[in-house]
């Protein structure tokens, strides 16, 4: 595949260059997560190994919050005056920028965590004797969080655009306003909707409302399909407008 | 060919900062863009860069609008900025890394500019010093190929040997094809090197002729004693006595005094403009 504007070539080449370019900060940041996790696994397995089943939980955590902050920081060098000149005249298009760097922060990410959680599984399910705790942590669950991460975590990968100082919670702030904001007005149009049925003399069954079947199908679509390539599209152009 | 029409640029609403700007570049020359600070040459090396868009009017390069930027365009360009930032790489991996962007790139080029500069290719980038850390983007830059070269500030931080280098490897290696747009405020380490003398002030271009129609119209004085005032086009005070520009009667070329010339274009454009129509 290979257009004037979008070469798979020209993104693989990409992906090169920002991993040499990250590549010390990156082992430095792995290696402490992997060392950190290594020493609860094994305390965990050693000492309690009944509770070793728990370790699963703070394994999908540290993916779901390491993989949030990578992804803010996935275009640092946008940011930084004396980079961003490099970074905007590289001769790489704005498609295969955000491509790219989002195949960094999703698919590279989930690779190289799930090796990571397979070597600690692997460790800790042996120190605790307990064999079947690796089928325990690759199991649907995790594909389903996996699945999760690549939707949500392409709000944090607008945020890493969109922000130019402390993305991460920049980030989470403004999702904290977005649903402030939503809630609100889902609020105030119930209440102007139903508000005087409300006022009337009514038991709770009255009240009870239960979603149809093809409103949460379609917000499980919306979700799963829509989400995800919309907040990217929206990257795409923001990256694209972007000036130094 | 790099083109601007009608540019308009302002970083605050209501505030224009570039009015009206009109410049075409030819390959195949170098040019000097001069002007005090703040006067909107990064701005303008930027609009040509890609890395601001006009607000109205537009900015090509070889055909391409500049904001698109495409990596087509982005291929035939390359820009060293005053101040930038290197990673903690070696020089080697850097080069390697982002070399293969640029289809022109040509290695042997860049090892003989590396050793020109007296560069280590094994080196980390970030143990270099600034003048070695330019040294190596300028390195870098012109083995690129890139059709359009745009140096902000290039010889701060070189040292005077290396200035002298500077100059001669830019100078070797510019052809018909290529363009270099130079900003400084050195400008005695640009002398013998430009082609054009581009001056900007407030936004405006004031000033834009070939060093040749230059040396061949106005001599550069470094006393005015005996001179007729009527030859002089600008004087200056000069540590006890008067300098300038004068009419250059000789018949002959002249050796342009950047700085001479840039103080008088900025002093009174209209009367060293007006000079060249005669």
């Amino acid at each position: 595949m290979h257009s004037n504007s979008f070469s798979i070539n020209r993104i693989y080449h990409f992906i090169l260059r920002q991993l040499s370019l990250s590549i010390y900060p990156a082992l430095i940041a792995y290696g402490a997560i992997f060392g950190v996790l290594l020493i609860i696994s094994l305390l965990t397995a050693y000492f309690a190994s009944e509770d070793i089943y728990n370790l699963f939980g703070l394994y999908l955590t540290v993916f779901m919050l390491g993989g949030y902050i990578f992804t803010s920081r996935i275009f640092s060098e946008l940011h930084v005056p004396q980079q961003s000149y490099a970074y905007l005249t590289l001769p790489v298009s704005t498609s295969e920028k955000v491509v790219g760097s989002w195949l960094l922060s999703s698919v590279f990410y989930v690779v190289v965590y799930a090796l990571m959680m397979l070597v600690l599984s692997l460790i800790s399910g042996l120190v605790a004797q307990r064999p079947d705790f690796i089928a325990h942590v690759f199991g649907k669950t995790f594909l389903i969080i996996i699945g999760v991460y690549l939707v949500t975590q392409t709000i944090f990968f607008l945020g890493a655009i969109y922000f130019r100082k402390n993305n991460f919670l920049k980030t989470i702030l403004a999702m904290f306003l977005v649903l402030i904001t939503i809630s609100a007005v889902t609020a105030l149009l119930g209440w102007l909707i139903v508000g005087d049925i409300m006022n009337h003399n009514m038991n709770e069954n009255d009240l009870s409302f239960e979603p149809g079947e093809t409103v949460l199908d379609v917000i499980q679509a919306l979700f799963w399909y829509a989400f995800g390539p919309f907040m990217l599209i929206v990257s795409y152009f923001r990256l694209k407008e972007r000036q130094v | 060919m790099v083109e601007l029409n009608n540019v308009d640029f302002r970083y605050k609403r209501n505030k224009p900062f570039i009015s009206n700007l009109n410049l075409s570049l030819a390959p195949g020359f170098i040019y000097g863009l001069l002007g005090k600070n703040g006067a909107g040459k990064s701005t303008l090396l930027k609009q040509i860069a890609g890395l601001l868009y006009p607000n109205s009017g537009e900015c090509k390069i070889f055909g391409f609008q500049t904001q698109d930027r495409t990596p087509q365009m982005l291929e035939d360009i390359y820009v060293i900025p005053e101040e930038f930032d290197l990673p903690a790489i070696n020089l080697d991996s850097y080069a390697r890394r982002n070399a293969v962007f640029y289809s022109k790139f040509n290695r042997d080029q860049f090892r003989k500019y590396l050793a020109e500069f007296e560069l280590d290719a094994d080196k980390k980038l970030s143990t270099f010093s600034y003048g070695q850390k330019k040294k190596f983007l300028i390195a870098f830059g012109l083995a690129t190929n890139a059709r359009i070269l745009i140096l902000d500030e290039p010889t701060n931080g070189l040292d005077i040997p290396s200035k002298s280098q500077f100059r001669k490897i830019v100078a070797s290696a510019l052809d018909e094809d290529k363009m270099m747009i130079i900003s400084t405020h050195q400008v005695r380490d640009l002398e013998n090197l430009i082609d054009f003398v581009v001056v900007l002030e407030d936004g405006k271009i004031i000033f834009n002729r070939n060093i040749a129609d230059i040396s061949g119209k106005m001599a550069f004085e470094a006393n005015l004693k005996g001179i007729p005032e009527e030859e002089i086009i600008y004087q200056e005070d000069m540590a006890g006595r008067k300098a300038g520009i004068v009419e250059n009667l000789s018949g002959q070329d002249s050796r342009v005094d950047l700085e001479l010339l840039f103080n008088g274009v900025v002093k009174n454009p209209q009367k060293i403009n007006a000079h060249f129509t005669k």
